[in-house]
């Protein structure tokens, strides 16, 4: 088996798909499903997944052009959500297009946390904007809205 | 490339007992004193949160809540009354009954609940007054509890005596006296007498007004003299009152007499049923106890997480965990603290962990379960054995628990032993391996503050000594892909089976089972595992779980030591529970919300980037120079305006002719046709000093009803009340002409000229607006219903000219975006086609004129199968290029990409077996608009989602459904998110002239508390017929 490895990156809401990317067919779209990925030369370092959660996001390196820094904008502002895919299949099926067969190897959903990078790329950290530090549980205070000018007993 | 990123692997083997030491330890933390002062709420504390379920007997807890407001009064005989208002707990509990109200550790006093507001019905303050006693007295005094004077009758013999008393009331004698009355003169302490005699028999005194502390004795003169009680110090500061949302209250009522200060002691109430949740192994919401059911609720709460990013698999499984483990959490969260903490501190108490599976957060099991979560006790079986084969040299790497984690200990497990009607007391179990550790060391575990359960407290301290006495390593190694690459993941027991062979020693063998705790993957191919040594006996079973699983407690219950003769006053098997007496939060005088909140506004300009439309970088109008489409003032008249409200105005029909005042040409009916009357409702305000001037209820910037006429309906000319109301706002002052047929409006605004309909060769579009009104914050949908009839069968027709076509937005008055709407096709024929094709705002749609559509396969379509291709084609007016058009015809999504100007692209359905009417198919709706300007930006430059619809044939009918009770993140009870209307805007396509519509809408599905509204005749009548020939233009959308 001459074994191959394609990433997706999805960029979402609940309501709508903004982007879809690949990053193994180049210069090309492929269609899974009926959804349509376009060729974007993004790099992603691994995937984690742990049963104690203690891991921390997973990076994207995507190439810093225009649209891209502007889809990274809008997806940090708009809170969207990234899904990073990650298939492998036997390249000696076939390299042109997505294999029927191919094997969903690692998934991995996240906020843009953050970004940032050198001019001529952009990396993403992909993760929960869950915050290790800071008070968040219970999640309501009592406010003046709520109780006024409290009792001094 | 392909670093994998992970945590020093030195916190593994801390990780693998996932029950770690206490750092520090100290009182049970569910051990709380009784009869201390009553605790007054200071602002900035978290609301608690009660969470806890009594399940056959067992559970529940005891809270001592905060008071936010009090009231102190005292009577004549000096007793205070101390009303407290408490704050129970976050959210809906189940009400308290009688004889879980404890005052110190006494069932006492009166107490009523609420939910969503303020408890009870007493104004806080501090209404002590002076009290007096008569002191020094040397006479008996015969007037009967002369603390509490009433009419009474006292026999007497015929001697001297006197009657005395404070006040301004007056006591008549009558029977065996008839001397007086007796007059009082003043308020304390101005004292008066009446000396007499009497014949024997029985006097009668009867009391009116204010009579302060009688004495009737014998002789000659009043004897003692007035003195003052002392006054009992309450406090004074007694609270203002709140809104309580969203919050349990309760009210507080009881007495102490006089000397007595207990009224200030503190209340606790035992709860049997705490907030309610959405539960995941019930349906609805209710009281819980399911750990998993509070963490879920938490992290929703934060509103940091996502729902996406919520493994809810993940927490039904821990769920059914804690169910079938019998894992109660009955206890309050008061403390603040982080989430990721709190998880952390809480979920090892549950046997749990926080996972992440796939970027999703989620809790799971620390042993193997069954699939029905009980504790897999039975022979496990690897998932995979990994071997030389597949371990790639050199990764092995081992690391052995270090001796000061392996050394015997005693778990010091703190729990509350919950008696069903008494309050809790704090138990300690020692659990140890036998002969180990008896004079210690401890490790002290505290579950007091949240487990009412011994088995529960012994299991957990089981495991913690389980885990170190039979894990004895942790292993790290990388592996080649391999079929399990697929199908591994973390918690699947995995083996690993290595063979050691030294040239100078015996072989040996490393073959032990493993939980996989983390799995990281790489573009290499290289898959890096941690695992954590999962201990088994001889026949393959997990030892942590045997002996996790036989683990159980001594089962005796301590007595509560509770001694002495009770001092209940209520029965402690009350189970009454007193009705709510709380007023409607209105009956209060509360500050307006907005005196408690500063709301910024959002300057963010990406509507003013919308304006560029030529992609020149400049954003403003006025720098925009070539901005020749959307040069403001904008211009934004709806064509037809269907005006539905808001309903909650009185003089919706002002006139009271029965035409609601949008349909009514003369809404003051003083003869004057609005379009020519100067002040429209007749209010006395004339209209350009008028802030709403057909008094709608309706601001005039943000009034889209354009007074249009009954003769609408029939194609004739319009009262050109789009510039008649002459406001400053932009609908009206640009005075476009109304929808109405071929004749010119009328009406000539005050401030703006009225537009007259000019039919035009190239038909340009129209907009449709619907307009409702419902004030309401729950349990709302609306319905709408369009139907256009008699629309071309253009697709037959070759190409559709496209300028534009369809459009639907949805303007909600609170700016809100609904999380469920759409607009679903409901009716069509088998053989209609429809295309429907998006894109996003982004993407810079406002650069593109979409030339049109052609539909190259245009072959009638059997209802069991099609095939259509269809291209569109299009041009670019700016320089950048399209990134993405998505197409969508039946259901199915094309995404064009990177497509220049004049660039054609074309698709080809595939074959659908079925029908292929769109019934059902979901439109994206534009929303979250706040005002006029911000909706005339969406529909000119399109923020969000476009969609267009083109192509329509026969009867299309859709529905918009918004249920505004899942507005994601919204409190819906604040007033500034109840919507008081919602708009939904379509844009008629021009493509083909002279047909005709016909547009009805209606509403339904109406909350109970608007019940009155859906029989109202403010929704009937709307129907129109429109012939798009004489539609006027909506220079917005023609091409530049």
């Amino acid at each position: 088996m001459a074994r191959g490895q394609a990433q997706y990156l999805r960029i979402f809401d609940e309501t709508s798909t903004y982007h879809r990317w690949q990053n193994y067919y180049l210069n090309t779209t492929v269609t899974i499903d009926a959804a349509q990925w376009s060729f974007l030369a993004f790099d992603v370092d691994g995937f984690t997944s742990g049963q104690t959660g203690d891991e921390g996001g997973i990076s994207v390196t995507l190439p810093a052009t225009a649209f891209v820094v502007s889809a990274v904008e809008d997806a940090i502002r708009n809170g969207r959500l990234c899904e990073l895919q990650m298939f492998e299949f036997n390249t000696l099926d076939g390299n042109n297009a997505p294999q029927v067969g191919q094997q969903l190897i690692a998934n991995f959903v996240g906020e843009v946390v953050g970004a940032g990078g050198p001019f001529e790329t952009i990396s993403l950290e992909l993760g929960s904007s869950l915050s290790p530090v800071g008070a968040q549980v219970p999640p309501r205070k009592f406010t003046s809205r709520l109780i006024g000018v409290p009792a001094k007993l | 490339m392909s670093i994998v990123a992970s945590d020093p692997f030195d916190t593994l083997v801390y990780q693998q007992s996932l029950v770690a030491t206490p750092l520090e330890e100290g009182a049970a933390a569910g051990a709380d004193n009784l009869d201390v002062a009553q605790r007054a709420i200071k602002i900035g504390e978290v609301v608690p949160i009660v969470f806890c379920k009594q399940e056959n007997g067992a559970g529940g807890v005891l809270i001592s809540p905060g008071a936010t407001e009090a009231r102190f009064e005292n009577d004549g005989a000096n007793a205070v009354s101390a009303y407290y208002h408490l704050v129970l707990s976050e959210g809906e509990i189940d009400s308290v009954e009688v004889r879980d109200v404890f005052q110190r550790s006494c069932r006492v006093g009166s107490f009523t609940q609420s939910y969503n507001r303020r408890a009870g019905a007493w104004p806080p303050g501090n209404f002590i007054a002076d009290r007096f006693t008569v002191a020094e007295t040397t006479g008996e005094n015969l007037f009967v509890d002369s603390e509490f004077p009433a009419t009474q009758d006292i026999d007497v013999t015929a001697q001297v005596y006197t009657l005395s008393f404070y006040g301004t009331g007056t006591i008549t004698l009558s029977g065996a006296s008839t001397a007086g009355p007796l007059v009082g003169t003043g308020d304390v302490p101005a004292r008066v007498t009446l000396t007499f005699t009497p014949t024997a028999g029985t006097l009668t005194l009867t009391l009116t007004g204010s009579i302060v502390q009688p004495w009737f004795e014998t002789g000659s003169f009043a004897t003692g003299s007035l003195v003052t009680r002392p006054r009992p110090e309450c406090p004074y500061y007694c609270g203002s009152g709140g809104s309580y949302r969203g919050m349990s209250t309760g009210s507080f009522i009881n007495s102490a007499p006089e000397g007595d200060t207990r009224w200030n002691r503190q209340v606790h109430m035992f709860i049997r049923g705490g907030m309610h949740v959405p539960r995941l192994l019930q349906s609805g919401v209710g009281p819980s106890n399911n750990v998993a059911d509070l963490m879920l609720w938490l992290l929703r709460k934060t509103g940091r997480t996502p729902e996406a990013l919520i493994d809810l698999d993940a927490f039904e499984t821990a769920a059914q965990f804690t169910k079938q483990n019998d894992f109660r959490f009955d206890g309050v969260l008061s403390q603040s603290s982080n989430l990721e903490d709190f998880i952390a501190a809480h979920a090892r108490y549950f046997l749990l962990s926080k996972s992440k599976r796939g970027g999703k957060v989620g809790i799971r099991s620390l042993l193997p379960t069954t699939p029905a979560g009980e504790l897999l006790t039975s022979p496990v079986r690897p998932v995979y054995v990994f071997n030389e084969d597949s371990i790639i040299p050199g990764s092995f790497q081992i690391t052995y628990m270090p001796l000061n984690e392996r050394k015997p200990f005693c778990a010091l497990m703190l729990w509350r032993q919950q008696p069903e009607d008494d309050i809790g007391l704090i138990r300690t179990t020692e659990v140890r391996y036998e002969g180990t550790a008896l004079e210690g060391p401890y490790e002290q575990h505290d579950l007091s503050g949240f487990v009412a359960s011994e088995n529960h407290a012994v299991k957990v301290g089981t495991y913690i000594l389980a885990t170190r006495r039979y894990r004895t390593h942790t292993l790290r190694i990388k592996a080649l892909p391999a079929a399990f690459n697929a199908t591994l993941s973390q918690g699947d027991i995995v083996q690993v089976v290595m063979r050691r062979q030294a040239s100078s020693a015996a072989p040996g063998e490393h073959r032990y089972l493993y939980e996989v705790d983390r799995i990281g993957k790489t573009r290499t191919g290289e898959v890096s595992l941690d695992l954590i040594h999962f201990p088994v006996d001889r026949q393959g079973r997990s030892l942590v779980a045997l002996e996790v699983e036989a683990a159980r407690g001594s089962g005796v219950l301590l007595s509560t030591t509770k001694s002495g003769i009770s001092c209940d006053v209520n029965d402690s098997t009350d189970t009454t529970v007193l009705p709510d007496d709380s007023l409607d939060p209105g009956d209060w005088d509360l500050p307006d919300d907005s005196v408690f909140e500063v709301v910024l506004e959002d300057n963010d300009f990406d509507n003013d980037f919308n304006f560029d439309t030529d992609g020149d970088d400049f954003t403003d109008g006025g720098d925009d120079l070539n901005d020749f489409v959307f040069d403001p003032p904008p211009t934004f008249d709806p064509d037809l305006d269907l005006d539905f409200g808001p309903l909650d105005q009185p003089d919706f029909d002002l006139d009271d002719d029965g035409i609601p005042n949008s349909d009514d040409p003369d809404d003051d009916n003083d003869g004057i046709p609005d379009g020519l009357d100067p002040d429209d409702d007749n209010d006395g305000i004339p209209d350009d000093l008028d802030p709403d001037d057909d008094n709608d209820g309706i601001p005039d910037g943000g009034d889209f009803n354009i007074d249009f006429g009954s003769e609408l309906a029939t194609g004739g000319g319009s009262d050109g009340g789009t510039g008649g109301d002459g406001d400053s706002g932009f609908v009206d002052g640009d005075g476009a002409g109304g929808v109405g047929g071929g004749s010119a409006g009328t009406g000539a605004g005050e401030s703006g000229g009225g537009t007259p309909n000019q039919p035009e060769e190239e038909q340009p579009p129209g907009l449709l607006s619907v307009f409702f009104g419902e004030p309401s914050y729950s349990g709302l949908s609306v319905n709408v219903q369009v139907s256009l009839l008699g629309m071309p069968e253009v697709l037959t027709s070759g190409d559709v000219a496209f300028d534009p076509p369809w459009q639907i937005f949805l303007f909600m008055s609170n700016g809100l975006a609904p999380v469920f709407s759409s607009a679903n096709f409901q009716v069509g024929s088998e053989n209609d086609i429809y295309i429907i094709w998006s894109f996003p705002a982004e993407d810079g749609d406002q650069l593109v004129t979409i030339e049109g559509v052609s539909v190259v396969n245009t072959n009638v379509i059997t209802p069991a199968e099609f095939d259509l291709t269809a291209t569109l084609e299009y041009n670019a007016t700016g320089a950048e290029l399209i990134e993405k058009v998505n197409a969508r015809v039946l259901r199915k999504i094309y995404t064009l990409q990177s497509v220049g100007p004049s660039d054609s692209v074309s698709f080809t359905t595939p074959s659908v077996p079925g029908a292929n009417k769109l019934n059902g198919i979901n439109i994206p709706i534009n929303g979250r608009f706040t005002d006029d300007a911000e909706l005339y930006t969406a529909v000119n430059s399109g923020t969000g989602v476009r969609t267009y619809v083109a192509a329509i044939t026969g009867v299309v009918e859709w529905t918009i459904n918004v249920q505004e009770e899942e507005f994601e993140g919204t409190d819906v009870f604040e007033p500034e998110n109840r919507w008081k209307y919602m708009k939904v805007f379509l844009v008629l396509g021009n493509s083909v002239p002279g047909f005709a519509a016909t547009v009805t809408a209606a509403y339904s599905s109406f909350p109970a508390n608007n019940a009155e509204y859906e029989s109202s005749a403010h929704l009937s009548g709307f129907a129109f017929t429109v012939d798009t020939a004489s539609i006027e233009a909506f220079p917005g959308f023609l091409p530049g």
